[in-house]
C-alpha cells in the first residue's frame, strides 16, 4: 500500500510539474514578482515541519525524512514538489585490496545488492535506486543509470566463471581455495545517520547472502573519512552531492586523484579509464565532452570501482496560498523561477517566508562555505550563464551569448571564452555593470588565490574587457569545463573590490551595512538579524524586470 | 578563613585550568579529520584544500600551533572562527546574553519551584502533595529534554498557538522598546517553561530528602518544644541547615547554563552559545570549540572555587577539615 502511495505521489508531483511548465519559457520569464523574501532561521527539523504546518513559513526545502514528507503531504496548507536530485549514495570498495582488486568480484557485488528493496524498506520510495556514477537527473547520465541489475544467480555464475568457488556453507572461496577474507563495512554511527547505518546493514546482508563475509563497523564520520583517505578500509558507504556536469568523475576515479585529500577513495588505477577521464576533463567542446563522458561511464560500468546504490529525491513543501509556483521533474518548487512568477493566491503581495535550516555564519562571499550562506548569497550574485530548469542545460544569464573556442595549436593550444553581456545591465545599487567589473572580479580572485575559487580561476591566463559588454577570458590549456568555472563566479563591481584590502576579514555587513553586498542577482540583502532571519528585497535593477517592461510595451 | 587553605584551593584550580588547556588543544588535534579533510566536493581540489588548510593555520608545526593557541587563550583573543571568519570572542559575546537570560531564568524558576515543593512535601509527609511531587518530579526528570520540548511545541505553539514556534523575536520585530521587550519575553516563555518543568523535579526530590532528614533532628524538636511557629521551625531552623548543599548545587549548576543550552537552543531555534558549541564541534572549528571549552572550564573551576569558599563561610567544619588535612 505504501509503495502504491509513494508511486502515486511521485506521479502526481511530476505531472503537476509538467502541467506547470506548459506556458513557461525560462528565456523570457520576467521578474521577480516576489518583492521580499524572508529567510527565517529554524534550526530543528521537527520545528521546521511544525512551522510549515502552522503556516509560519511558506517554503520548506530539502525534506529528507520520509515521515516528514508523509506528514506534510497530509497538510491542507501545503503542496509538495518532488524532483530527482544530485545526491548519490555509493558502496565504496577498496580496489587495492583483495577481494575487491578483482573487477569480477566488484561486478558480482554490484549484482548482489538489492537496491530496490533497500530503497523501498528504508526510504519508503522517496529515493531512486541507481546504477549510474552520475545522478540520473544529469543530462550527461547514461540511459542505463536506473536499470535494475540485481541478479544473485548471475552474480554467482560470474564468480564461478572467474575461478571463485563456494564451500559447503555457501561462503565464497578465492581461486586458490582459501576463504575470501572477512571484511568490515565502515558506516556512520546510527545515532548520527540512522538511515545510512540501516542501509549499510542491508548492504552487508545482501553481500553475505551472496557468499561474502561482511560485517558493519559503525564509526564517527571524521574517523571514517580519515580511513578512506588512507585507504585503510575494505568497504564503506558514503554519499555526496554531484553537479550536473560529468567532469566530477575525474575527481572520483582518475588515478592522479589517489593522493591524500583527493577524492579517488576507491583507489582505482586503470589506464583506459584514466584516458577517457582525461579526454572528458580536457575536452575542447561539448561534442567531445559528450563522447568522453559516455566512454568514461561505459568503463565505470565495466570496472565497477564503487557500487551506486541510490539517489535521493529533492522534496520541498510550498504553501498553497501562493500561485504560479514552478516545479519540474528536475527542480522542486523552491527555485528562482518561482520567485520570478509567484504571487499570493489572495490579497496583496507579502514577503515569501523560507525556512533556513542554519544560520548563515558568514556573508563574505570569499570565505562563506556553508550551503546556508550561499542560499542567501546566491540571491545577491548571478552568474554569466544560467541553468535551464527544464533541461538543466546552459542558458543565457547575465551574458546573452558566449563562445568557447580553442586558440593556438599543439602545446600552445588553449581555450578562449568570450561572453557578450546583455545591454543595460546594472548592479543592485543602480551603477552600470560592465565587462571591466567582470575582469576585475576574475583578477581579484586569481591574485588572492582564494581557496573557494582557486580551482575556478587557477587556469585563467588573462581576462580582457574588449568593450563595455564583451569579456574575453584566455585560459591555459584546453577544457570545455572552463566555461562553467568562469561563468559561475560571484561577480561584483570593480569599485567594491578596490575597497577590499583584506578579503579574509572583509565583513560586508560591518563595513557599510547590507548595501556593501553589491551583486546583479534578483534580490539584495535588506537586513540580517543573526539567529532570527534574513530579509531580502527585490533588486529594482534586475535585468529580468526589464524583460517585463519590454513585454508590456 | 585561613589564607593557606584559600591559597591551596586557588593553586589547585589553576592546575586544573592548565590541564584543561593542554587537553583542549590535544584532544581536538587527536580527533580524526579536521575542518578541511571532511570536505567532499569535486570542485574543491586537494590543492585548494591545502590552501584552505594554510588559511586556517593548520599547515604549521604542531608546537607552533600550540603556542599560538596558548597565547590566544591566555589573552582572551581567541582568533578567527574557521566557519565565519569573525573573531570568536565577538561571536561568543553576541550569543552570551541570550543564553544567560534563558538559562538563568530557567534555573531560577526551576530552583524556586523545586525548593518550595521540596519543602512542602517534606513538611507534609504522606500527604497527596508529597506523592504528587515525588511522582511528577521523577517523571519530569526522566523524560529526554528534546521530547518534552517538542511535545510542548506541538501543543502550545501549533495546536493551541499560545506561544511562538521559534526564535527570540517576531519577524519582523515590533517597533518600540516595551513592545520589543514584551515580544522577547513572549518568545522566551516556552523555552523557560520547558526547562523549568524538566528541572524542578530534581530540585524538589533533593530538597525534600534534605528537609526530611533535617526535620528529624533534635534541634528541630527543641525548636518545636520552645513553642515556635511551624513556619519559623521549618524556614528559620530546618531550612537554614540545608542551605549549604543547596548553595553548592546552585553554584555547580552554573556551568550547565551553557552546556545545557545546546538542545533547547536547537529545538526553539534560539541563538546562543549552546548552538554555537555544537556547530563548532561538528565543523571542527578549533578556535571556536577551543574557546568555548576553555570558557566552560573557567566557569566550572571558578564556580567550584566559589562553592568551596561559600561552603567554608557557611559551614566552619569544612575549613577545619581543610586545615587538618
Amino acid at each position: 500500500m505504501k509503495k502504491l502511495l509513494c508511486a502515486a505521489l511521485l506521479a502526481l508531483c511530476c505531472s503537476a510539474a509538467q502541467a506547470a511548465g506548459i506556458d513557461f519559457d525560462p528565456e523570457t520569464v520576467s521578474g521577480p514578482s516576489v518583492e521580499k523574501i524572508c529567510m527565517v532561521i529554524v534550526a530543528n527539523a521537527d520545528s521546521q515541519v511544525l512551522a510549515a504546518e502552522k503556516g509560519e513559513i511558506d517554503v520548506l526545502s530539502d525534506i529528507a525524512r520520509p515521515s516528514d514528507i508523509n506528514r506534510l503531504s497530509a497538510s491542507p496548507r501545503l503542496d509538495m514538489s518532488l524532483a530527482r536530485g544530485f545526491h548519490a549514495f555509493f558502496l565504496l570498495m577498496n580496489n587495492q585490496t583483495p577481494p575487491w582488486n578483482d573487477p569480477a568480484v566488484r561486478r558480482a557485488a554490484a549484482m548482489s545488492t538489492d537496491r530496490n528493496s533497500m530503497v523501498r524498506n528504508i526510504y519508503q520510495g522517496y529515493c531512486e535506486p541507481i546504477n549510474s556514477w552520475l545522478p540520473p537527473v544529469s543530462p550527461w547520465a547514461s540511459a542505463e543509470g536506473t536499470r535494475n541489475i540485481f541478479d544473485r544467480a548471475a552474480a554467482r555464475e560470474l564468480l564461478l566463471s572467474a575461478g571463485y568457488r563456494f564451500n559447503y556453507a555457501g561462503r565464497l572461496l578465492m581461486p586458490d581455495g582459501s576463504p575470501v577474507p572477512a571484511v568490515k563495512l565502515l558506516a556512520p554511527l546510527a545515532r548520527v545517520a540512522p538511515t545510512t547505518a540501516e542501509m549499510a546493514e542491508q548492504i552487508a546482508a545482501s553481500l553475505n547472502a551472496s557468499g561474502f563475509d561482511v560485517e558493519v563497523e559503525p564509526m564517527d564520520f571524521s574517523a571514517m573519512i580519515a580511513r578512506l583517505d588512507r585507504k585503510d578500509y575494505s568497504l564503506a558507504v558514503l554519499a555526496w552531492s554531484m553537479g550536473r556536469n560529468p567532469d566530477s568523475l575525474y575527481s572520483f576515479y582518475h588515478s592522479s586523484m589517489d593522493v591524500p585529500g583527493g577524492y579517488n577513495m576507491t583507489g582505482i588505477h586503470d589506464a583506459s579509464l584514466d584516458a577517457a577521464l582525461e579526454r572528458l576533463r580536457y575536452a575542447p567542446d561539448k561534442e567531445s565532452a559528450e563522447k568522453a563522458s559516455a566512454e568514461a561511464q561505459r568503463l565505470l560500468a565495466e570496472l565497477v570501482p564503487s557500487v551506486p546504490i541510490y539517489s535521493r529525491f529533492s522534496v520541498a513543501a510550498f504553501s498553497n496560498q501562493w500561485k504560479n509556483v514552478i516545479s519540474t521533474e528536475k527542480i522542486t518548487a523552491d527555485n528562482m523561477w518561482t520567485l520570478m512568477r509567484a504571487v499570493p493566491r489572495e490579497g496583496p503581495m507579502r514577503p515569501l517566508t523560507i525556512a533556513l535550516a542554519e544560520e548563515p555564519r558568514s556573508l563574505n562571499p570569499f570565505t562563506a562555505s556553508s550551503a546556508y550562506s550561499w542560499q542567501v548569497l546566491g540571491q545577491v550574485y548571478e552568474g554569466l550563464i544560467g541553468t535551464s530548469p527544464l533541461t538543466l542545460e546552459d542558458m543565457p544569464g547575465l551574458a546573452e551569448s558566449w563562445k568557447v573556442a580553442v586558440e593556438g595549436a599543439g602545446k600552445d593550444a588553449h581555450t578562449a571564452l568570450t561572453f557578450r553581456l546583455r545591454p543595460g545591465l546594472k548592479w543592485n545599487d543602480g551603477s552600470p555593470l560592465t565587462a571591466n567589473d567582470l575582469k576585475a572580479t576574475i583578477d581579484f580572485l586569481k591574485k588572492n588565490q582564494i581557496p573557494r575559487f582557486y580551482d575556478a580561476v587557477k587556469n585563467v591566463a588573462s581576462a580582457e574587457a574588449l568593450d563595455e559588454r564583451e569579456l574575453k577570458v584566455t585560459m591555459t590549456g584546453v577544457s570545455y569545463w572552463y566555461l562553467d568555472n568562469v561563468a559561475g563566479l560571484p561577480y561584483m563591481p570593480e569599485r567594491v573590490l578596490k575597497g577590499i584590502s583584506d578579503w579574509q576579514n572583509w565583513d560586508p555587513l560591518g563595513s557599510g551595512g547590507p548595501s556593501a553586498l553589491v551583486g546583479a542577482g534578483p534580490f539584495a540583502l535588506e537586513e540580517y538579524r543573526p539567529g532570527e532571519y534574513v530579509m531580502m528585497t527585490r533588486n529594482p535593477h534586475y535585468w529580468r524586470l526589464s524583460l517585463k517592461e519590454a513585454k508590456a510595451r | 578563613m585561613k589564607r593557606s587553605w584559600l591559597l591551596r584551593r586557588v593553586l589547585a584550580s589553576l592546575l586544573v585550568l592548565i590541564c584543561v588547556l593542554v587537553l583542549n588543544f590535544a584532544l581536538f588535534r587527536v580527533m580524526p579529520g579536521d575542518a578541511v579533510s571532511t570536505i567532499i566536493d569535486p570542485n574543491f581540489s586537494p590543492e585548494a584544500k591545502e590552501r584552505l588548510r594554510a588559511l586556517y593555520g593548520l599547515d604549521r608545526p604542531m608546537l607552533e600551533q600550540f603556542f599560538i593557541y596558548l597565547k590566544q587563550m591566555l589573552t582572551f583573543r581567541f582568533g578567527l572562527s574557521f566557519l565565519s571568519r569573525r573573531p570568536v570572542w565577538d561571536e561568543l559575546l553576541s550569543r552570551l546574553p541570550g543564553t544567560i537570560t534563558l538559562m538563568s531564568l530557567s534555573m531560577a524558576a526551576s530552583a524556586a519551584l523545586g525548593i518550595w515543593l521540596g519543602v512542602k512535601s517534606a513538611v507534609r509527609r504522606g500527604s497527596w502533595i508529597e506523592k504528587l511531587v515525588l511522582r511528577a518530579g521523577a517523571v519530569m526528570s526522566s523524560f529526554p529534554g528534546f521530547f518534552v520540548q517538542l511535545v510542548l511545541l506541538m501543543l502550545l505553539a501549533r495546536d493551541f498557538p499560545i506561544f511562538p514556534l521559534r526564535g527570540s523575536v517576531s519577524v519582523p520585530p515590533p517597533a518600540g522598546g516595551w513592545a520589543l521587550l514584551a515580544d522577547r519575553l513572549w518568545h522566551l516563555s516556552l523555552p523557560v517553561l520547558s526547562l523549568t518543568l524538566m528541572g524542578f523535579g530534581g530540585w524538589a526530590l533533593y530538597v525534600r530528602n534534605l528537609m526530611v532528614r533535617a526535620l528529624g533532628e533534635d534541634f528541630v524538636l527543641m525548636a518545636r518544644a520552645r513553642g515556635l511557629s511551624p513556619r519559623s521551625v521549618v524556614y528559620g531552623h530546618a531550612f537554614r541547615t540545608i542551605l549549604p548543599p543547596i548553595v553548592t548545587i546552585l553554584l555547580m549548576s552554573v556551568p550547565g547554563l551553557v552546556s545545557g543550552a545546546v538542545i533547547t537552543e536547537t529545538v526553539f531555534s534560539l541563538r546562543g552559545v549552546g548552538a554555537f558549541l555544537l556547530e563548532a564541534l561538528s565543523g571542527h572549528d578549533y578556535p571556536a570549540a577551543g574557546a568555548s571549552f576553555y570558557l566552560l572550564a573557567l566557569i566550572t573551576v571558578s564556580c567550584n572555587l566559589l562553592a568551596d569558599v561559600v561552603y567554608g563561610l557557611v559551614d566552619p567544619r569544612v575549613r577545619i577539615e581543610g586545615v587538618n588535612r
